[in-house]
């Protein structure tokens, strides 16, 4: 499967920010104090989880493809300071 | 829709339709945020803008919970709207409300809310275990529906403090000291003999009515 979990991640807080702000957005169709709990009990803990998603995914990331670093050091065969590759 | 709703009603549903399609578009092409832009754009739509799209729908909520139209939408609360309409003049509600010496369409809130740094948390708040009781509860017949804690003089002196029909009242004064003692919530001004019918409740079926235009 050629998906990231990242992007898994991604497409879940999507989801739940979205779903979470379909409901805030119905909830002003009515004017009643079951729309107002609607509104902060169901639309206000979705959006926060989906936040909450997205932070995750970013604390957790680990690129994979990212190429290893270059430094200049000196080369072991040479004096003049070549480019080496230190593998990650 | 009602007097509650505004232009800036409009403002708030369209940041968080915005929201949510960006969210959505984030969500499902989070391909794209392999590159430095994609990755702003990301953190634009799955943080900054629901963030700000939640901040300003609540702010909204806030303020048409404070609508006379919100807190007469529960059926056990229709009695306490009709007594705005009493056409007497001792049944302080119902002048305050006709005359439009509150907003009319804030009227329940401009009364009931406690004026204080936390005191519109604290309404909301009551609301919630109001409606505990609506939907979880029993609701009690309207004669035994009663407020959580007496009624503080401090909300009839946010606006009457300090202004002159207040403070020439004779009974207001009289016996000396009278003022201090309902400035300091000593003595309540729905004390006997003074303020005491307030919704006239009971009332209900022996009164008239003010018609608007009449």
């Amino acid at each position: 499967m050629s998906t990231q979990p990242i992007e898994c991640r991604l497409k879940g807080a999507g989801v739940l920010v979205g779903l979470g702000l379909l409901v805030q957005l119905v909830s002003f169709s009515w004017l009643h104090p079951l729309a107002f709990s609607v509104f902060l009990v169901i639309g206000c803990p979705l959006v926060a989880a989906g936040i909450i998603v997205y932070l995750v995914s970013l604390l957790r990331y680990h690129p994979q493809s990212i190429a290893p670093p270059r430094i200049r050091r000196p080369s072991s065969s040479s004096e003049d300071g070549e480019l080496d590759t230190i593998q990650a | 829709m009602g007097p509650e709703t505004g232009p800036g009603l409009w403002l708030v549903i369209g940041i968080m339709a915005l929201s949510l399609v960006l969210a959505l578009f984030v969500g499902f092409r989070a391909g794209l945020t392999r590159d430095r832009r994609g990755k702003m754009f990301a953190f634009v739509g799955l943080f900054i803008l629901p963030v700000l799209a939640v901040w300003l729908g609540f702010r909204e909520q806030m303020t048409r919970a404070e609508s006379t139209r919100f807190c007469l939408s529960c059926h056990a609360m229709s009695d306490w709207g009709k007594s705005l309409y009493i056409d007497d003049p001792s049944v302080f509600p119902a002048v305050h409300f006709q005359n439009h010496l509150i907003p009319a369409d804030h009227a329940c809130y401009t009364c009931h809310t406690t004026y204080t740094f936390f005191g519109p948390l604290k309404s909301k708040i009551e609301g919630l275990r109001h409606m505990y009781v609506e939907y979880l509860g029993t609701i009690p017949p309207p004669a035994k529906i009663k407020l959580y804690t007496p009624y503080d003089n401090r909300e009839c002196l946010y606006c009457h403090g300090g202004a002159r029909d207040f403070l020439q009242v004779d009974k207001h004064n009289k016996p000396a000291g009278e003022m201090a003692k309902i400035m300091s919530n000593q003595v309540s001004c729905m004390a006997a003999n003074c303020h005491d019918t307030i919704h006239a409740i009971e009332d209900l079926k022996d009164v008239t009515f003010w018609k608007r235009g009449k």
